[in-house]
């Protein structure tokens, strides 16, 4: 007869058993646990008991504006805002139309996004007037970004494209188009130097991430070419380059840059721009040059051997591929250059970081007793943990689902 | 063997369409864009030379530097020259890169093995600790260790905080005992050569009897007791024999490191040298206990505290016009705002309006003169490299420095006879220069955290995943061959994740050493800050970028370099 | 200096490659031994040999994946030179199949077998993906046109690489080793795919270790080693009465 399946014997479950497992397995472990559940007990509740009984939010808070937009003139905030929109927009778009597992990553980065902004809009709501219907706007759209694409399935072609169009038209609306002061459709020129704060640390990062792209690509075919004047090339620029630290490439640029034009002297925010490209290429190339190295040398040869141009068969064949294996890598350097932002305070450019120490030696910061060093600090960590934690979730969830973080 | 010549073609081919040579031309084209490139930026730059003003050439490095460094390993002073300043910020570089780089790897282990822990709490530590550290950029966390954490929290000056001899302030740093190479050390160096010989034998006789014995082991241990043991008895032998000489001169903290920068002042408290430009000195811990000579009838004027906790690269001369920014009194001007080479974007300033060393908020230093900057979009601060600064100005525009005590003044310390001899900190409960001792000054400390818990995040993913990427087939293969736990991670798991480990391991390395270069977010005055400095007061823009490009490049191949070496080895040792 | 087997003279018919006098080193090391063969139109040629002989290294030269440094290769007229123009008309008359099936991963089976008529041959897309269903019905798989290679198996992905090889019109294919990278009982729907090719009269060089293809459908047999042809035959001639030493042992190992 056949044996029939029995139950397996009684198996410890719930907490308890949990807790035996996992934090008092002996003697040892159960004095760590102890200690440690009290330590950080007490760690957090006086953090906690600090952020909000002792801690002055009022003059984060009243500065919110100054960190976020700088001196962007406030009556022209919608501009900004409009390139929020745009890119909201393009996210619900990107979001809806995502399918397959990498999708699914989209699609949940969105869904935070879309929590996130509305956090701020429902704040903006009650705190902020003038910004209120922007804030709405910029939910509105996000929504209907996903179900536009969600009824019109074929935008996924133009998606692509309608990205890259999305940098320059935010570009476009945040430096407006001239005639100071009286421009009627409220498009006037606003200064580089005006920018500052929350908009000049994104906006200088993604211009370096999506600026470098083509330069980085360029660079990674150049080294790995046959020609070796070219490779050569290629090889001295990159490794210079992540030779030395990116503050050093900073101060060259704000430096040299003119005297290499000619005594052309282009504003700081460009000097620093150029700097950040430059810099990024260099690691964006090795990015590409892994994904190019983990390619099959057959691939390369099978486009040969069906009469495909080298130019059709990079275009066609070999960058779609190492380009797709290495976009965890490429968020990476993303998330790298949104950290790195922070050091254009030293070319006199005011990012969130330098706004805030600018915030800590305001008369009024300074009457309140200790400052609000501390205060500033939490607002720029949590700021940048936030968005650099978040990237880091979907850049690790993409490896996996490109499977390369199994190997 | 058939010669290998070209290949006959029966049909002559264009050079257009001939791989070769389309190979050959793409090239050539390239070199003479290039070769454009570079052609037009070298004519721009002697052009730029001419108009701007720039200096090239690296002559000026014999130059006097005329400012003085809070920190160096060697012997420094004003009247050193560029090319030593920028040598104390390369060793000040390596100083808190080699010592990072220690720490970080220690706590990255440590991490990684909490975080591979059966232990759920510490597994959790390690996990937020990593993902918090990672997330924030380093310049924050800089700014979080030292103006957030040490230097509100510690006590100042001569509040120090005190732990038997260590004391810690917010403005000298830690201050703590610490051995000297006495007169007498000679006595003692041919026992540790002796030593290092015997620990050499020892080390060899015994791998050769563990080889015949054929048993395991490490002659690294026995050797190491050798070494200890003779250096031990060595040492007090060369104690007997040493002798208090005579005629020793006392040790001026110059030659230790801490230098008290003094400047050109005589005993009177005037300035001799005019030309000093004292308003860019980097102001020093050491000045605090400077004594001022206040004129008693001038009560009333105001005693500033300019605290800069961040000292950023001034604005060359030719960007003064951008800046905007006048002296309305012509004298002040002249005193102060020449040697003001430049005008930081931001800073701090404090004033003690009320005399209780409680600092509030502070104005602009321009406030002296009845003239505010707002508006401008610089704000105009002294630029100190150092950390406090005390400046008396009087509201008819005069302007005095403090005096500061001249060497004859400081205090002084004899060394002890040992070879070794300790130096215990000789805290001023007055207003005197510390001296004795060794310091880490809070802005060495502040970086030196930021840069281990920053890096160690990273450190500690590594080893994590190298321990990980081992197959779990390893260890079932030494479990079944009754290798005990730990056998099987120190002989079986971790001598294959090491290998995985090394090179990351060394570009982390490599990127501490690189950020290292945000030291001048905290006043630590390493290579990239110096040679800020530098430019700033001599504008000789062009050779210090190629100072700083070099000298950063030779640290990075002298990492590959190791790497590559690695990677040799452990390819040799596969074969 | 070595001993050179002059080219079994084809029987009739057009001369479509023609190698002569080829030789081949990869630094120092001399790979291609004053190779001389030639093929015609039609002919099935099976080159068989130990590993590292030189079979593949020999028809990568057919179309330009190797450069030669020595001989002549002219294929349908055509000499193989620095030319880039005689390159590429030399790649669009011939067709490979790898070992390693090498199809492109992120592009659909009937995007990978459209890809070089639309962008090389310039043909209409839909011109293109007619012709691709037809060469996917010839080699039995038009149900898997939309899938992406990674979802087929191995001997699936070889019957589209042979179909996108194809789908070129090529005159000449060329077939590096295509069912040793195969489990062995789906070896058979590939090999009977080159079989219904070979008998429909397509000029063919086959790199294979399977002797009952050879036998089937091989007009010559082809035998290398260390560089050079040592033996050329028909299959009766060749596998009943090898001449050479050097063959006999190599088909004692493997028969
Ligand atoms: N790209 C290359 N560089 C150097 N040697 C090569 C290269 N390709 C093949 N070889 C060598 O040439 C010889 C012939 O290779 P191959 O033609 O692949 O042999 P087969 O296909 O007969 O097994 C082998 O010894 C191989 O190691
Ligand atoms: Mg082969």
């Amino acid at each position: 007869m056949l044996q029939p399946a029995l139950p397996p014997p009684v198996r410890e479950t719930g907490t308890l058993a949990w807790m035996r497992r996992n934090l008092f397995s002996n003697l040892w472990n159960a004095l760590i646990s102890v200690v440690a559940l009290v330590v950080i007990a007490w760690g957090v509740l006086s953090l906690l008991n600090w952020m909000v009984f002792a801690a002055n939010w009022d003059r984060v808070w009243a500065n919110l504006r100054l960190m976020s937009i700088f001196r962007y003139p406030i009556e022209l905030v919608w501009r900004p805002m409009a390139s929020v929109m745009i890119v909201i927009f393009l996210f619900g778009m990107s979001a809806g139309l995502s399918k397959d597992g990498t999708g699914r990553i989209v699609r949940s980065a969105y869904n935070w996004m879309m929590g996130f902004v509305g956090f701020i809009t429902l704040v903006a709501l009650f705190a902020f007037p003038s910004v209120r219907f922007l804030w709405i706007a910029v939910v509105v759209l996000g929504v209907a970004g996903f179900w536009l694409a969600r009824a019109v399935p074929v935008l996924a072609k133009a998606l692509p494209w309608l990205w890259i169009a999305s940098w320059f038209v935010s570009l476009f609306f945040l430096l407006g188009v001239g005639g100071n002061g009286n421009n009627p459709t409220g498009l006037e020129f606003v200064p580089p130097n005006l920018w500052g704060g929350i908009i000049l640390t994104f906006f200088f990062s993604v211009t370096g991430i999506v600026l470098c792209f083509p330069l980085g690509i360029a660079l990674a075919l150049g080294r790995q070419s046959k020609l070796p004047a070219i490779k050569y090339f290629c090889i001295f620029y990159i490794e210079i380059i992540r030779g030395a630290p990116l503050i050093t490439w900073l101060f060259t640029a704000s430096l040299l840059l003119p005297l290499f034009l000619g005594g052309i002297r282009p504003e700081a925010i460009i000097r620093a721009q150029v700097a950040i490209v430059l810099f990024a290429a260099a690691y964006m190339a090795e990015n590409v040059r892994g994904g190019l190295q983990a390619l099959p040398k057959g691939q390369r040869e099978a486009a040969h051997a069906l009469g495909l141009t080298p130019w059709d068969s990079m275009r066609l064949i070999i960058l779609p591929q190492a380009l797709r294996s290495v976009i965890p890598a490429i968020v990476g350097l993303f998330i790298g250059l949104f950290k790195d932002t922070s050091l254009i305070t030293i070319v006199g450019l005011f990012d969130l970081f330098a706004v805030a120490l600018k915030v800590a030696t305001q008369p009024e910061s300074k009457l309140i007793a200790g400052g609000i060093v501390r205060e500033l600090f939490i607002f720029m960590a949590i700021f940048y943990w936030f968005f650099c934690f978040r990237m880091s979730v979907a850049s690790r969830q993409l490896e996996q689902e490109l499977g390369l973080g199994t190997r | 063997m058939a010669s290998r010549t070209a290949r006959p073609s029966s049909e002559v081919v264009p050079w257009y369409r001939n791989v070769k040579l389309i190979a050959v031309f793409a090239q050539i084209i390239f070199v003479v864009i290039v070769l454009i490139v570079l052609a037009i930026l070298v004519f721009n730059v002697s052009r730029g030379v001419k108009t701007l003003g720039v200096r090239t050439g690296f002559g000026f490095l014999a130059d006097r530097a005329g400012f003085p460094l809070s920190e160096s390993l060697i012997p420094y002073d004003q009247n050193a020259s560029y090319a030593r300043a920028m040598l104390v910020g390369v060793l000040n570089t390596l100083k808190v890169a080699l010592l990072g780089v220690v720490l970080a790897t220690l706590l990255g282990i440590m991490v990684a093995l909490m975080r591979l822990s059966n232990n759920w709490i510490l597994k959790q530590i390690a996990t937020v600790y990593i993902e918090t550290v990672r997330n924030i950029p380093l310049v924050i966390q800089i700014f979080f260790w030292f103006s957030v954490l040490l230097v509100p929290s510690l006590p100042s000056g001569v509040n120090a905080l005190r732990f038997g001899p260590i004391y810690f302030n917010n403005s000298s740093g830690l201050i703590f005992p610490w051995p000297f190479a006495s007169s007498n050390f000679r006595h003692w160096t041919i026992w540790l050569i002796l030593a290092l010989v015997l620990a050499i034998g020892v080390y060899w006789w015994r791998r050769r009897t563990l080889l015949r014995l054929e048993r395991p082991g490490n002659p690294f241990w026995p050797a190491a007791a050798a070494f200890l043991l003779v250096a031990a008895v060595g040492y007090f032998i060369a104690l007997a024999q040493s002798r208090f000489p005579e005629n020793l001169l006392v040790s001026l903290d110059a030659d230790r490191g801490r230098v008290n920068s003094v400047l050109d002042v005589n005993a009177n408290g005037t300035v001799d040298n005019q030309d000093t430009p004292y308003a860019t000195v980097p102001v020093i811990v050491t000045f605090e206990s400077a004594s001022f000579e206040v004129n008693p009838q001038r009560r009333t004027e105001q005693r500033k505290e300019i605290n800069s906790a961040f000292a950023f690269p001034s604005l060359r001369k030719s960007e003064f016009e951008e800046a905007r920014v006048e002296f309305v009194n012509p004298d002040l001007n002249d005193r102060l705002s020449v040697h003001y080479t430049g005008f930081p974007t931001t800073g701090i300033v404090y004033e003690d309006r009320n005399e209780n060393e409680r600092f509030d908020a502070g104005e602009d230093l321009d406030e002296s003169t009845g003239e505010g900057f707002e508006g401008n979009d610089y704000k105009l601060v002294l630029f100190i490299e150092g950390f406090k600064r005390r400046v008396l100005t009087e509201r008819d525009g005069e302007t005095r420095v403090p005096r500061f005590d001249s060497y004859e003044n400081a205090s002084f310390e004899r060394l002890g006879p040992s070879p070794l001899a300790w130096s215990f900190p000789n805290f001023p409960t007055d207003k005197t220069l510390v001296t004795g001792g060794a310091t880490l000054s809070v802005s060495y400390l502040a970086l030196l955290l930021a840069l281990t818990f920053y890096t160690a995040s990273f450190i500690a993913e590594i080893v994590r995943g190298a321990i990980l990427s081992v197959p779990k087939g390893q260890t079932e293969a030494s479990k079944a061959l009754g290798l005990s736990n730990n056998q099987t991670f120190n002989l079986v798991v971790f001598p294959q994740a090491f290998r995985i480990i090394i090179p990351p391991l060394i570009s982390q390395f490599l990127n501490l050493t690189k950020n290292s270069s945000l030291g001048i977010f905290c006043s630590y005055q390493e290579f990239f800050a110096v040679s800020s400095i530098v430019n700033n007061q001599s504008g000789a823009s062009m050779p210090i970028f190629f100072i700083l490009i070099g000298g950063y490049l030779i640290i990075s191949l002298t990492f590959s370099f190791l790497l590559n070496l690695y990677n040799a080895r452990t390819q040799l040792v596969e074969r | 200096m070595d001993s050179v087997v002059s080219a079994l003279a084809p029987t009739g018919g057009q001369t479509i490659i023609d190698i002569s006098g080829l030789n081949k080193w990869f630094g120092d090391f001399h790979v291609l031994r004053n190779i001389n063969m030639s093929v015609n139109k039609g002919e099935v040629v099976v080159v068989i040999g130990p590993s590292g002989s030189g079979k593949s290294t020999l028809i990568r030269c057919v179309n330009r994946l190797e450069e030669h440094q020595q001989g002549k290769i002219v294929v349908d007229d055509i000499e193989l030179t620095d030319d880039v123009r005689n390159i590429d008309k030399i790649r669009r008359e011939t067709g490979m199949v790898f070992q390693q099936f090498n199809l492109f991963p992120h592009l659909t089976v009937l995007d990978n077998v459209t890809l070089a008529p639309i962008r090389v041959r310039k043909m209409k897309k839909s011109e293109a993906e007619q012709k691709a269903m037809y060469y996917l019905e010839k080699v039995k798989i038009p149900e898997q046109a939309s899938k992406f290679p990674g979802q087929l198996s191995g001997g699936q992905q070889q019957r589209v690489a042979i179909a996108r090889a194809l789908t070129m019109e090529p005159k000449v294919m060329l077939f590096d080793e295509p069912t040793s990278a195969l489990d062995p009982e789906v070896v058979g729907e590939v090999l009977e795919v080159m079989v219904n090719l070979a008998k429909e009269g397509m000029t063919m060089i086959v790199v294979t270790h399977e002797m009952g293809f050879a036998r089937e459908v091989g007009d010559r047999v082809v035998f290398m080693d260390a560089g050079q042809i040592v033996e050329v035959g028909t299959p009766e001639h060749f596998f009943v009465n090898p001449q050479e030493e050097r063959t006999k042992s190599f088909l004692s190992k493997i028969l």
